[in-house]
């Protein structure tokens, strides 16, 4: 596994968490502007504006997160055969962990989308 | 240079005491840990008339108003829930060094169980009841609300009611009506303030160029005691002020006598 | 010639590598760069800090006793705890983790330095000169006295008029340098300089800690430093930023503060749990269980950090849903620091632990920590938080996950690492009678507080009227203080009486396993003799004769070269030797060096610019005479390092430890532009009086031209590389003659544009708008620094084709300059563009 044993395992295993970073702030900055540019009065449906871009940012961001949960957890997996050396493994797990920790944080982060009150 | 030179004989190795095992510590730790048992059981007698030593004109835990109460719940549940996990992690840390019972060290039931699906469970159920008593404290629109203005300078208070009130000295005592919410609008005219009356509810900031909304009520007539809660310089401590909640009755004779 | 002529005997090869590496006796130890002596230096320091924070504390506790006390007045009271809070998070806690890492490090990683010897000595000298200013200003009276985070406008001029509230702008900058420098450091050497074979899953967990906390300072320090700088200009030159009649916002400081400020908790504790990590294994007699779940753990409270700064400002006016973010977040850093409690728990319930004095003090962290931890979940909850916020609550939570979190595993430290730090065991067990002082004078003095809090009483207030009811509980928590400080003051008997008069101690006596045992005790200035091979992750566990082999010289470099300072570089991941690394030896350098950082810090602080100038200009040039240090006028090509393999050289090996440490200077100065990104942002969308009456204009000719002259420099800056990498070092001095002239084109065209953009002091737009145009340009200056120093080492026969290291740093450096360069010019006319459209902006 080349992949796990460059430098550059490091970048993958800091992924997740960086995006779960990206999503926080994307998340803050969206509620911010809806609350300034009153997306909060523009309904679109049962929902308004603001409300929706906020639950759309938030799944794409878990999604994308999830994403590179499986693909790291799918090269942990096809390094498990064969009894490989514990090095590769170990940086692997960490990337997939991380990258699933990240996932399930940027999830119970969003969780207040579901019914807190956005701009009071 | 010379000492060195000595070390550097490794044949031998002095070991006059074997730091590892203290005896005096044992001995100082089991009975440590049997006066722990013995003041835990103390403390736990003294619980009860601690807390009824709980009340004050500052007393978050002698709620006055339905905000406060709310908090005040939710802290005893807290506590409660704190009370059991902290229980949880001594008696591990008192099992490990009893001789005779020896845990297996497995992951899944360690850091996997304990640490990491006990945390989730718990935390999630807290955030909703956090999230959901959080919202029933917001000015939310559409009520029959009293606004109240409050202006923040060091190192006093200045209150207006701006839709017809009783006229207010600067630095109180305030005057609000029971059984009615009252949404103070509070700025400040120099620094950072905050505005907190605790038998009644939460604080928010007085910020310089903002104007933050916070609404309060009190659910029973009385004296209650209101002190600013950002530092704002010399002045800080002396920037109390009183609030006087009277029946609807009395407000409105208020309010009219200042016409 | 570069054969290695190894020594007749162990004794005779330590006598050489003492001889290389130490430092001369008397004055001549203030040239000492090795990390032993410097880690020693930290921690010895930082007590010192240590013992004046509490002797703060005590006069804090001595004035709120009782109610109505006169023992001293809001004017001193103010000033009292502003220094406690500043003296204990940045000069007790920062720099004592700091050092025991300093000290540590190389030891755990089987080599024998750090990375970066003199930057680690100006990074002790800079802290020593900063916390002096600090402890000078208040023995005159004139203390910081607006709270330790002083949030602006009560920090403003018109509020803090006197010289107080600059000493901790600049003091407090002037201390970070010291934890970016060690930060850098620490990281480049635990990913680098490390003993071969040893690869990132046989690293000591303590290792994996500090490498998530060195990347928590590079990323967390900077927005303090820019937030410093903006009010330091603020209060100096009267900019707008922070005024909200002028387009500022006294919030941009609280994001700023906190964004560092949380981060900042989590750096202090992080590095404590490492050292619990260490030792608990050891005395459980058994390994850490789950060490893959504890990485895994550290590296998720390294990133959570981040996203809970907020939680600081529940009470600000911030919407229910963004403090819901922060509320979540903030509960779930829980969940990593569960795992690791339940880690450590595990560790000691399937294993047999000792009775010891480390023990003790860990059993009282468990205590106090998860106490501590508990009462922080629950100031988590928002409308928990706005009853508690800024009250003795909060205190008392800080408090408990501070002291047990960090002080109390730091205590364990200390006994646990004595026998090591000075080859001598306890004399007398005044240990545990420490511990109980410590432990009941502490819990007596802060668990009331939680009720004290609850109670109403807030923070940083001088007296109380006895009707609160707070008189009783305050009285108890001052007895309590006093225990405390009995405790501590036994403490530091029972060191120095261990230190002086204890009995020598055996190589290893508790029987641990990680390699800093395998040093000669007490160590050497040099650390080890030759340097081991690892082969698994319990080394000494498995080979308990190695201290006696590597003190033969039996390892790699078991030998001194031509009077040279040698360690081995490795491959980050695998561990495989890669480069052999030529460390600087003893120096009065860094001290000469931070003597002139001094003279610009405390002429900004006296407003006497032209000598601070002067002060820039010799530190600049003192750094510039740093760079002789590995620079060669003939490759040295490979060399044997003892086992008949040979490594290349540093200078001459691509990605050497410097040009990493460049790669993290350059991520904390990114953290840095993107505080001064945000703050641009947040003052136009949130800060009243915007639009501002003028922006930026006439200017974008310019600023085109600038950005262009800053690609082209960094284009030629690769041409140079190359061509220095071909051997054509005549070429390399064309394309650097044309970068240099494309930086000084850049300076000049940024000065002009300053010269027109509108009065920083008038609206904030403005102030963030010059700040940006200054902070390009100040890269763009030092990018001809860089180009000069590359034109002079070429002239000197410094570069070849092996011997590029000048040119692929600074290839780094322009690379960033121009996207810098372009993402803040172009933010600019973006923004003025978008203002100066009418019924645009906020």
């Amino acid at each position: 596994m080349t992949l796990a044993t460059r430098p550059v395992i490091l970048l993958v295993i800091a992924l997740g968490y960086t995006l779960w970073a990206g999503a926080l702030v994307a998340l803050y900055g969206v509620l911010s502007l809806g609350c300034v540019f009153g997306w909060e009065e523009v309904m679109l449906g049962p929902l308004n504006l603001q409300r929706g871009l906020l639950l759309l940012l938030w799944l794409l961001s878990v999604l994308v997160i999830a994403l590179l949960a499986w693909q790291t957890w799918s090269w942990l997996q096809s390094a498990r055969g064969d009894r490989p050396p514990p090095l590769p493994r170990f940086t692997l797990w960490l990337a997939a962990a991380c990258s699933i920790a990240a996932a399930g944080a940027t999830f119970f982060m969003g969780l207040p989308i579901l019914g807190a009150s956005a701009c009071i | 240079m010379d000492r060195m030179t000595r070390d550097m004989d490794l044949r031998t190795d002095i070991v006059l005491l074997d730091l590892g095992h203290d005896r005096a510590v044992e001995v100082g730790f089991l009975h440590g840990a049997r006066l722990f048992r013995r003041l835990a059981g103390a403390i736990a007698c003294l619980t009860v008339p601690l807390l009824a030593g709980c009340t004050g004109p500052l007393s978050t835990l002698d709620p006055a108003g339905p905000n406060a109460a709310a908090v005040a719940r939710l802290w005893w549940v807290m506590l409660a829930g704190a009370g059991l996990i902290f229980a949880l992690v001594m008696i591990c840390l008192l099992l490990a060094y009893r001789r005779r019972t020896r845990a297996r060290g497995s992951v899944g039931t360690w850091v996997v169980g304990l640490g990491l699906v006990f945390p989730t469970t718990t935390l999630t159920l807290l955030l909703g009841y956090a999230i959901v008593t959080g919202e029933r404290l917001l000015p939310h629109p559409g009520q029959e609300v009293l606004r109240l203005d409050g202006t923040a300078r060091q190192w006093t208070w200045n209150f207006v009611y701006p839709d017809g009130g009783p006229a207010i000295p600067d630095g109180g005592p305030l005057v609000i009506p029971v059984g009615r919410p009252v949404d103070i609008h509070v700025t400040s005219e120099d620094v950072i303030h905050s505005f907190w009356i605790p038998r009644l509810g939460g604080k928010i900031d007085a910020l310089p160029g903002h104007v933050n909304v916070i609404r309060l009520q009190a659910s029973e007539p009385g004296r209650f005691g209101a002190q600013c809660a950002e530092f704002c310089g010399l002045g800080h401590t002396q920037m109390f002020f009183w609030v006087d909640a009277v029946p609807e009755e009395n407000f409105r004779q208020r309010a009219e006598a200042r016409r | 010639m570069n054969e290695p002529v190894r020594s007749a005997s162990p004794v005779e090869l330590h006598h050489e590598l003492t001889r290389i590496w130490g430092a001369n006796p008397g004055l001549g130890q203030l040239a000492a760069v090795n990390h032993t002596a410097l880690g020693r230096r930290f921690i010895v320091t930082a007590f010192l800090f240590f013992a004046i924070g509490g002797i703060l504390a005590m006069l804090v506790r001595a004035q709120i006793a009782t109610s109505h006390s006169a023992f001293v007045g809001p004017e001193i009271y103010n000033q009292v705890f502003t220094m406690h809070g500043t003296v204990m998070m940045f000069l007790f806690a920062i720099p004592m983790f700091e050092g025991f890492a300093i000290y540590l490090l190389p030891k755990m990683l089987g080599t024998r330095d750090l990375a970066f010897p003199r930057s680690g000595a100006y990074g002790y000298w800079c802290y020593l000169f900063g916390g002096s200013i600090l402890l000078l200003a208040l023995a005159m009276g004139a203390a910081p006295d607006a709270g330790w985070f002083m949030y602006t406008p009560l920090s403003s001029k018109p509020f803090s008029p006197g010289i107080n509230a600059d000493v901790w702008l600049i003091g407090i900058t002037f201390v970070e340098i010291s934890a970016i420098s060690a930060a850098i450091e620490v990281l480049v050497s635990i990913l680098l300089i490390r003993a071969p074979g040893m690869s990132l899953d046989r690293m000591p967990i303590f290792a994996w800690y500090m490498l998530v906390v060195a990347v928590m300072i590079l990323v967390g320090f900077p927005p303090l430093i820019l937030g410093s700088i903006l009010l330091e200009a603020e209060r100096a030159f009267g900019w707008a930023l922070f005024d909200p009649t002028r387009g500022g916002d006294s919030l941009l400081w609280q994001h700023l503060f906190w964004i560092f400020g949380h981060p900042e908790v989590y750096i202090i504790f992080l590095p404590a749990a490492g050292m619990v990590s260490t030792i608990i294994p050891v005395m459980a007699g058994r390994e850490l269980l789950g060490y893959r779940w504890v990485v895994l753990a550290a590296i998720s409270v390294g990133f959570l950090s981040f996203g809970l700064w907020v939680h600081h400002m529940f009470a600000v006016g911030i919407p229910h849903l963004a403090l819901g973010f922060f509320s979540a977040a903030s509960m779930l850093v829980a969940i990593p620091t569960g795992v690791q409690i339940f880690a450590w728990l595990g560790t000691l319930m399937s294993g047999r632990p000792r009775f010891n004095v480390p023990m003790l003090f860990l059993c009282g962290f468990f205590f106090i920590f998860v106490l501590g931890g508990l009462t922080g979940v629950m100031v988590a909850v928002v409308p928990f938080d706005l009853q508690v916020h800024d009250t003795y609550f909060v205190v008392a939570h800080f408090h408990y996950v501070l002291v047990g979190g960090f002080v109390f595993p730091i205590m364990a430290a200390a006994y646990y690492w004595l026998p090591h730090l000075t080859g001598r065991q306890p004399m007398f067990q005044l240990g545990h009678a420490v511990f109980w002082l410590v432990f009941i004078g502490f819990n007596l003095t802060f668990f009331l507080m939680h009720l004290t809090g609850l109670l109403g009483m807030p923070r940083r207030i001088w007296t109380y009227a006895e009707s609160y009811g707070w008189d009783w509980l305050n009285l108890l928590s001052s007895i309590g203080g006093f225990v405390m400080t009995i405790g501590f003051a036994l403490f530091v008997l029972d060191i120095l009486l261990q230190a002086r008069f204890g009995p020598k101690t055996g190589r290893n006596p508790w029987g641990a396993a990680s390699l800093e045992w395998a040093t000669p005790i007490p160590p050497t200035d040099y650390g080890f003799a030759s340097i081991p091979t690892v082969t698994s992750h319990r080394q000494l566990a498995d080979d308990p004769d190695l201290p006696r082999k590597l003190a033969a010289g039996d390892g790699l470099l078991g030998f001194a070269r031509r009077n040279w300072l040698e360690t081995i570089a490795v491959d980050m991941i695998t561990g495989e030797p890669r480069q052999i690394v030529l460390l600087p030896g003893r120096t009065f350098l860094p001290l000469l060096t931070a003597l002139a950082t001094g003279l610009f810090f405390v002429s900004l602080l006296l407003q006497v610019y032209p000598l601070a100038i002067a002060g820039l200009v010799i530190t600049i040039a003192m750094f510039w005479l740093w760079t002789r240090h590995p620079a060669r006028t003939a490759d040295l090509g490979r060399l044997p390092v003892g086992d008949g393999t040979t490594l290349p050289v540093h200078t001459e090996s691509g990605q050497a430890p410097s040009w990493w440490a460049v790669v993290f200077l350059l991520l904390a100065d990114a953290a840095l532009f993107g505080s001064l990104l945000f703050g641009l942002v947040f003052l136009w969308v949130v800060a009243p009086g915007w639009p501002p009456p003028e922006v930026l204009s006439d200017s974008t000719a310019f600023a085109l031209i600038a950005m262009a002259c800053l690609v082209a420099a960094a284009g030629l800056g690769r041409l140079a590389l190359r061509a220095a990498r071909r051997g054509a070092v005549g070429w390399a001095l064309v394309w650097n003659r044309f970068l240099a002239a494309a930086h000084v084109a850049t300076v000049l065209l940024l000065a002009a544009i300053l010269t027109t953009a509108p009065d920083p002091t008038a609206h904030a737009y403005a102030g963030v708008t010059v700040a940006i145009l200054v902070y390009v340009l100040v890269h763009a200056a030092v990018g001809l620094i860089l180009a000069l120093h590359v034109w002079q080492a070429c002239r000197r026969g410094h570069v070849s084709a092996a011997r590029s290291l000048d040119l692929m740093i600074g290839r780094l450096w322009h690379d960033y300059t121009a996207v810098a360069g372009v993402i803040g010019l172009g933010t600019i006319l973006g923004v003025a563009a978008m203002i100066g459209q009418p019924g645009a902006g906020g």
